[in-house]
């Protein structure tokens, strides 16, 4: 009993006066994003691409549709980075403006891809009944149709276009994050806070907003980030089979058509778009998959 | 003087895939501003389906109404429609949830949810909100409140949880609180607490008060009158201590036979009822307690008994009163053997 009473009591107090520090979900996320080695090069490599896609006119002396006709078809050189093509264009030039149309197209269908998946998630998972019937049914019918196809006729319907791709890209991509959305949705309908908070007298459209709604973020943002690459790859796809972005404007896929037909003797020409479009697919693949870990919701809550 | 709350026959059942529950059978009792009304009973007894189907919280389908009325002022609440709910509750009836670990959105601060709640019901602006918000977390005894709006739900030990679930509850100075089983996941020193504080804000906000719980010594210390319920229904109630000191109903004689003093030997035996709680998808047609009473009568199985008066305000739904009266003891010796013979 004695030295219990003599132990001193200064350690409990200091540490209750003491501020306590708290990693912050961002802060944590940040960290284990950090470990991932092929997350940090999808990073960098992402940042560059944007700004490159960004500054292009500041980036290469040329013009895209200036045509060199007696340096037809070179070779990597000082005066032409990545050579030239059959036309005497510089193929450095073509591929740094062709990031635009890739960007764009990998942005704007995740974008709108995510907010109609978002909304009919949250209605279908939220609400239930006649609502989540008719979403489930929408979903499982854009699942089990090849979605390329309906892509590539949507796009040869409506004219192959930047603007067009999107809008067919758009109608098929929702599809996975409106699964997430819906499933994510419905196991916190179930949480005792939500009826907590309606007991409280919180209207369904708020609870959706401020009590679900954030927490479906961290996978907002990994299926935004996962859902790029397939974008990436579908414009480059579209292009290459001549649906896509139309020349004079160029796009990787089109070079790739076209570098395709001559590799044999000039295989820069392949190589480039190929290559590029590899690691583009890569980079954001392995970004996505740091966010995913990084953004896990059940790691820290 | 019309009561603040008029409870009269009111059925819930849940239409499930093995069959109807029948969670609630024609429960009825009034309640005065600002009483306490204790209600016990054990689990799937239907005392928190009672209290959700006050604000409206019963899930449809799979639930459904069978009928009664819930008076509260003179309006019927289980003909609201959806968006006549929003004037009820919050502003007039709370809720304090039984697991404060779950009932806090873990993603959200708890400034900001003590805040949504007056921004919603009184149309506060957000400042004014935050401002109420610290004056409640100060009145329910969290220090430092400012400070620890900007906290998450993870950052609080249970105890205070709880507390931040009742200054939720009071934000909007309801006038009636309904308790459902608050302070079950504390530890008892911490229900101590609980209990006091919800004893403190009823007499200064002048609330009316519906603690549910199953635990017999927390609703000793805080209400004036209870009720019993078994099976869906009400078994007895009245004034506590009448009925602390002299149960008439078999059921509520087991209870308090059944719970432990502080000063029993190692040698004892603990006493309990015999049987198990009924299956709420059949339920005998006539007493829910019947196959578990010593008191056991044909009636009992075939006819519901109503509840009959026994003392002032006091009432029991029994059949058998007398003999009960006239050998109590039974009640507590041979519940035990009759759950002998039920497994044999």
């Amino acid at each position: 009993m004695t030295t219990l009473t003599q132990t001193p009591s200064t350690p409990a107090t200091t540490s209750l006066s003491e501020e306590r520090h708290y990693a912050g979900f961002w802060t944590a996320a940040w960290r284990r994003f950090r470990r991932n080695k092929l997350a940090l090069f999808g990073m960098v490599y992402v940042t560059l691409i944007l700004l490159v896609a960004i500054f292009a006119p500041y980036i290469t002396k040329y013009k895209v549709e200036q045509i060199f006709p007696q340096d037809a078809l070179q070779g990597p050189s000082a005066a032409h980075f990545f050579g030239s093509d059959y036309l005497g264009r510089d193929i450095f030039t073509r591929m740094v403006y062709g990031a635009r149309p890739m960007l764009i197209v990998g942005f704007f269908t995740q974008i709108f891809g995510i907010i109609i998946g978002t909304t009919l998630g949250i209605m279908a998972g939220y609400l239930g009944g006649v609502v989540d019937w008719v979403v489930t049914r929408l979903v499982d019918l854009f699942s089990a149709l090849p979605w390329y196809l309906i892509v590539l006729y949507l796009v040869m319907v409506l004219s192959p276009s930047l603007q067009n791709i999107i809008i067919a890209l758009s109608i098929t991509s929702w599809v996975g994050s409106c699964r997430l959305v819906r499933g994510l949705s419905m196991s916190i309908r179930e949480q005792e806070y939500i009826e907590a908070a309606q007991a409280l007298g919180i209207p369904g459209w708020r609870v959706v907003l401020f009590h679900v709604l954030p927490q479906a973020t961290p996978l907002l943002i990994w299926a935004f980030a996962a859902g790029i690459p397939g974008a990436v790859f579908a414009e480059a796809s579209l292009s290459f089979l001549g649906m896509g972005i139309r020349p004079p404007n160029p796009s990787w896929g089109q070079m790739l058509a076209e570098g395709g037909s001559y590799f044999s003797y000039w295989p820069h020409m392949l190589f480039f778009p190929s290559a590029f479009i590899i690691l583009s697919v890569l980079a954001f693949q392995g970004l996505a998959d740091g966010l995913r870990q990084a953004v896990a919701v059940n790691v820290n809550v | 003087m019309t009561p603040l709350l008029d409870v009269q026959q009111v059925e819930v059942a849940f239409y499930t895939k093995d069959g109807v529950v029948r969670a609630v059978n024609g429960i009825s009792y009034t309640l005065e501003k600002g009483d306490t009304l204790g209600i016990v009973g054990e689990s799937g007894s239907g005392k928190s389906v009672s209290l959700l189907a006050m604000l409206g919280l019963i899930p449809t389908p799979p639930g459904k109404i069978m009928g009664g009325k819930i008076l509260y002022e003179g309006k019927d609440l289980l003909q609201l429609k959806r968006d006549q709910w929003s004037g009820i509750r919050g502003k007039q009836i709370a809720m304090i949830f039984q697991d404060p670990m779950t009932s806090l959105n873990p993603v959200m601060t708890i400034g900001n949810q003590i805040d949504e709640a007056t921004i919603v019901n009184l149309g506060l602006t957000s400042k004014q909100a935050r401002q109420r918000t610290v004056e409640v977390l100060t009145q329910v005894g969290i220090p430092r409140a400012a400070e620890r709006c900007n906290d998450f739900p993870h950052q609080f030990s249970g105890g205070m949880r709880q507390r931040v679930m009742i200054a939720m509850g009071i934000s909007c100075n309801p006038q009636l609180l309904i308790a459902d089983e608050p302070t079950t996941a504390l530890d008892v020193t911490i229900q101590a607490q609980i209990i006091e504080l919800v004893k403190r804000l009823q007499k200064q906000m002048g609330m009316t008060v519906i603690w549910v719980t199953h635990d017999l010594g927390v609703v000793a210390r805080l209400t004036k009158k209870i009720i019993v319920m078994y099976g869906g229904s009400i078994m007895e109630s009245g004034p506590i201590k009448p009925i602390y000191a002299r149960p008439k109903h078999p059921y509520t004689i087991g209870l308090l036979a059944s719970v432990p003093g502080a000063t029993i030997n190692r040698s004892d035996e603990l006493h309990y009822i015999g049987g198990n709680p009924p299956d709420m998808i059949r339920l005998p047609a006539g007493c829910a307690f019947a196959p578990r009473c010593a008191y056991q009568t044909e009636q009992c199985l075939r006819e519901k008994p109503g509840l009959i008066e026994v003392g002032k305000d006091h009432t029991a739904a029994c059949w058998n009163l007398k003999t009960v009266e006239q050998n109590p003891v039974l009640a507590k010796s041979e519940s035990r053997r009759a759950a002998g013979s039920q497994r044999g």
